[in-house]
This record gives structure tokens, C-alpha cells and sequence, in this order.
């Protein structure tokens, strides 16, 4: 197609549209008239308004936070109200939905299995420590309202059938400790304070009467292959000391676990695009009593 | 020494039956098939499978529209997730006399939109843009339009439309950009097809009498009137 008569096509285009419409796609294509279209209409330079391109694992991620979203309406939270609020900075949307997700369908499950709470689906939904007295958090500046959780979400996914693996020269310790402290419904209680936490804050969760969990969330790191890693930074958690009829002489809490939780979300194929992996990884040091 | 615990994903599920899993994948097999008007029924059945497929086949679109409005990409993810979930909880509202790409695009643009009124109420002066190009003016030769970056491009753009009300910038981008025809950009929009042209006309005008004014080295012949 040879180049169009850009002055008078400018005038004529509202009788013309078809015609404008072809010469619009000619313009993008064809370098040698760009001088005699932009003079004839200079708003053509907004055609190059750039167009981000989202790759396999914009889209994969776009499901996953997506997923989250409609398993936060299952919790029977509102809507991304953080979303409305102006206030809020936009971008913590999908960190903590992802959060959120990763939390519950990852570590929660991989920790759990090994405690043998998911070995049976039929226990799944159960809470982890019936006896214990009820979770309660402590999120600084942030208002918490209470709700009541459904505890059948992990069942919905499909990692009820990963295994943990512990490797380097841990022992198990770790993990057992882990398995012993923490129940599915404390990593829903969790994933539920982290998602109404603003960035930056200190995450503090009582785990029954003796431990307790202290976190702040971190960024979402993009690795050099598109993969997504969620840091909760300084995941830490405390032996509660014992209780003084002396309020003066409060003992302070006992820390016995201390490490940075990276919560890598996979980027596979549909059937697998829950395959976190879930790395943690502490000072030895750091974890003895 | 660092101590790790790794979990990984076993490559089969076993609790999935052999059965179970060539459905799911047939399935979706099927759904990737299907027109978008498929996938919205399927919606409507709860069927969670064609929200992915939506996922997979839109959200392309959707963030370039919605970075296109906001200048941020960041936002414009977010923006099309929401998108996402509107469509699921919304998905019993779908009336099948609408397009739904038009439906879709609708939930995008209202919500960028949104976004941008309680942004603006932040941001009073783009006046930053301006100085940003200017200073980056002295290493470039900014008459040469064929060096302009795209992101240049893009703020000056969000800087002109500022001068525009809303719906005059959403037929701009809808139509003289994203080249979606009138009789769309109406139902979009929410108006007549008439009011798009009267829309897309006020647009060009005061884009080209601002760009002239502001940044008359991209338009030296001084453009139409």
C-alpha cells in the first residue's frame, strides 16, 4: 500500500473511518511517512505508547494471585478492601494475596504433613492443637477484626500430597519443632493477619500458652528466570517464659528459632502451578535453647 | 552453616486417580477450545478452569489497557487481577447479549479509572514529568523523534491527558490506540456511538493544542486544526 494523503486523510477521517483505520496501521509499519503523519496529526505519537509484554510466568502469577483472591472471599473477608482504600499502596494486593496463598497452601501443608495432620485427608480441616488455648496476634498499627475461618482450604489443593525433606546438616530439630508448635489453624491465622498487615510491619502471633511468632514481611524478590520469592523476614519464634505472680519481674521470651522463610512460587505447567517451594533456612546457632 | 529445609513437589499426585486427572485435563483441553462466550457460561457453572483459561487469553490485553491509563505497571497487574476476581463473583451477571470482551474491558477500564480519581486526588502537578525530560533533553537529541523512548512517550502522554475529563481519555486510548472500534469503545464507555466521535474529536483537539504548546518540537509542522 503506498502512503496515504495524511493532510487530507486528517479531514476526512470521520467520513472515513475505515480509511483512517487502514491508514492508522500503515503508520505503524511504515517508517517513511512518520514525518508527514505526525505534522499532518501530532497525536499519532501516542500510537507508541509502550505495551508491556506479560510473559508465562506474568500469567502464572496472574493465576495465582488471582486463586488467592477467591480463596480470601472463602475465608469470608471482604473483597481486597485494602484495595479500595486509597491509602493503601496498590502493590500489596498481590504480594499478600500471594502471601496469603503461599502460607496456607505451602508451608502450612509441608510442615504439616510431616506431623501427620494431612496424612489422612479426612483429618484435613481439623485443627492442629484442639486443646490449645485460641490464636491471637498483635499487628502493630493495623486494626484486626476477628473472623471465623473455615479449616478446609488446604484440602482444595494439591499439596496434600508433597513431602518435606530436610537437607545440610540439620537433624530434623527444625522441623519437628515446627510440626509440634505449629497446626493448620495457626498457619491460617497466620496467612489471615499477614494479609491485613501493612509492608514493613512486625507480625506477632501467639501460638497457645508457651510459643509465640514474630515475622515482618518482606518484599517479592523476581529471580533471574522470572520465578517469584516471598520473604518473611526475621520469621522468629519464642518460648514463652513463665508467668510471674510479679508482674515487675517479666521474663523476657526465649528465642529458639530464628530464619528468613523464602516462599518460592513455581511457574509450571496449570496442573502444577501450586508447586511452592518452601526453603528455610536459619543459624544453628540461632536455635538452641 | 546454614541449615535448609526443602520441600519439592512430587512429580504425580497420588490421591489424583489416573481417571480423575485425563477429565481435568480434557477438560481443559475443551475449554481452551471454546469462544470467550463459552468460557463465561462455564463461569457461571462455577467452573474454575475457564477462569484460568480468561486468565491465560486477557490478561495480555488488559494490563497493556490498564497501563496505558495509569503509567504503572505495577498497578495495572493489580488492576487486572481485581478484574479477575470481579469476574468470578460477578459471574451469575453476565448478560449474553453483552460481547464479553466489552464486558470484560468494561470491569478493566471502570476500575482504572477509579484508581486514577483517588490518585489525582494526590497528585495535583505532573509538573515532575516536564522536568525529568527536560533534564534528560540535554544528553538527547529530543528533535529526533525517532530516538524517543516509549517511556517518554508515555509520560508525556499522562501529562497531556490530564487535560482530559475521563471519558475523552478512555476513547482516545480505546480507540486511536488500542484501535477498538466505535460501536466497542460505545459500549465500553457507556455512551452512543456519536458521543465516542464527539469524545475522540475534543481528545485530539486538546491533545494537539496541548502537545503543540508544551512540546512543540514533536510536532513542527504545528498539526491539523
Amino acid at each position: 500500500m503506498s502512503c496515504p494523503d495524511w493532510p487530507r486523510l486528517v479531514e476526512d477521517r470521520d467520513e472515513r473511518p475505515d480509511a483512517w483505520d487502514e491508514a492508522l496501521r500503515h503508520f505503524d509499519q511504515c517508517p517513511e511517512c512518520h514525518e508527514t503523519a505526525l505534522a499532518a496529526e501530532p497525536t499519532l505519537l501516542f500510537r507508541r505508547l509502550p505495551a508491556p509484554t506479560m510473559g508465562d510466568a506474568d500469567i502464572e502469577s496472574m493465576k495465582t494471585a488471582v486463586a488467592a483472591l477467591r480463596r480470601t472471599q472463602a475465608y469470608n473477608q471482604p473483597s481486597r478492601a485494602a484495595f479500595a482504600d486509597a491509602d493503601v499502596p496498590k502493590r500489596r494486593a498481590s504480594q499478600w494475596l500471594q502471601l496469603a496463598a503461599a502460607l496456607v497452601a505451602t508451608l502450612g501443608t509441608a510442615l504439616l504433613l510431616g506431623s501427620g495432620i494431612l496424612a489422612d485427608k479426612e483429618s484435613v480441616g481439623t485443627p492442629a492443637t484442639p486443646d490449645a488455648a485460641p490464636p491471637s496476634a498483635v499487628v502493630t498499627g493495623a486494626v484486626i477484626t476477628d473472623t471465623v475461618l473455615p479449616n478446609t482450604v488446604v484440602a482444595d489443593t494439591v499439596m496434600a500430597d508433597t513431602v518435606v525433606t530436610e537437607t545440610g546438616d540439620g537433624d530434623g530439630a527444625i522441623s519437628a519443632q515446627l510440626q509440634e508448635w505449629l497446626g493448620h489453624a495457626d498457619y491460617l491465622e497466620l496467612a489471615r493477619r499477614a494479609m491485613a498487615a501493612e509492608i514493613g510491619e512486625q507480625i506477632r502471633y501467639s501460638l497457645g500458652e508457651h510459643h509465640s511468632i514474630l515475622f515482618r514481611l518482606g518484599s517479592i524478590a523476581e529471580s533471574f528466570d522470572g520465578n517469584r520469592r516471598l520473604r518473611l523476614e526475621g520469621f522468629r519464634i519464642f518460648e514463652n517464659p513463665p508467668l510471674s505472680a510479679n508482674k515487675s519481674r517479666q521474663m523476657d521470651p526465649i528465642e529458639v528459632f530464628n530464619a528468613t522463610v523464602e516462599l518460592q512460587v513455581g511457574h509450571g505447567d496449570a496442573e502444577d502451578r501450586e508447586s511452592f517451594q518452601v526453603t528455610v533456612s536459619a543459624n544453628p546457632s540461632d536455635t538452641e535453647e | 552453616m546454614p541449615l535448609a529445609l526443602r520441600k519439592t513437589m512430587p512429580e504425580q499426585t497420588p490421591t489424583t486417580g489416573p481417571t480423575l486427572a485425563y477429565s481435568r485435563a480434557q477438560r481443559l483441553a475443551n475449554l481452551r477450545e471454546a469462544t470467550d462466550r463459552d468460557l463465561l457460561e462455564a463461569l457461571r457453572n462455577d467452573e474454575e478452569m475457564a477462569l484460568d483459561i480468561l486468565v491465560e487469553r486477557k490478561t495480555q490485553a488488559l494490563v497493556q489497557v490498564a497501563y496505558r491509563i495509569l503509567g504503572d505497571l505495577e498497578e495495572a497487574r493489580d488492576i487486572v487481577q481485581v478484574t479477575f476476581f470481579r469476574l468470578w463473583e460477578h459471574r451469575d451477571r453476565f448478560d449474553p447479549r453483552w460481547s464479553p470482551n466489552t464486558w470484560i474491558y468494561r470491569i478493566t477500564t471502570n476500575l482504572a479509572i477509579d484508581h486514577l480519581r483517588s490518585r489525582r486526588s494526590k497528585q495535583k502537578s505532573s509538573e515532575p514529568v516536564r522536568l525529568h525530560i527536560q533534564d534528560r533533553a540535554d544528553a538527547r537529541a529530543l528533535h529526533d523523534r525517532a530516538s524517543l523512548q516509549e517511556g517518554e512517550v508515555m509520560a508525556i502522554f499522562h501529562e497531556l491527558a490530564a487535560e482530559l475529563t475521563e471519558k475523552q481519555r478512555m476513547v482516545f486510548l480505546l480507540r486511536e490506540v488500542e484501535d477498538l472500534p466505535s460501536k466497542e469503545v460505545a459500549e465500553i464507555v457507556g455512551c452512543r456511538e456519536s458521543t465516542v466521535r464527539n469524545h475522540l474529536f475534543n481528545a485530539r483537539k486538546i491533545l494537539r493544542q496541548a502537545l503543540l504548546a508544551r512540546y512543540p518540537e514533536y510536532a513542527p509542522a504545528g498539526g491539523a486544526s
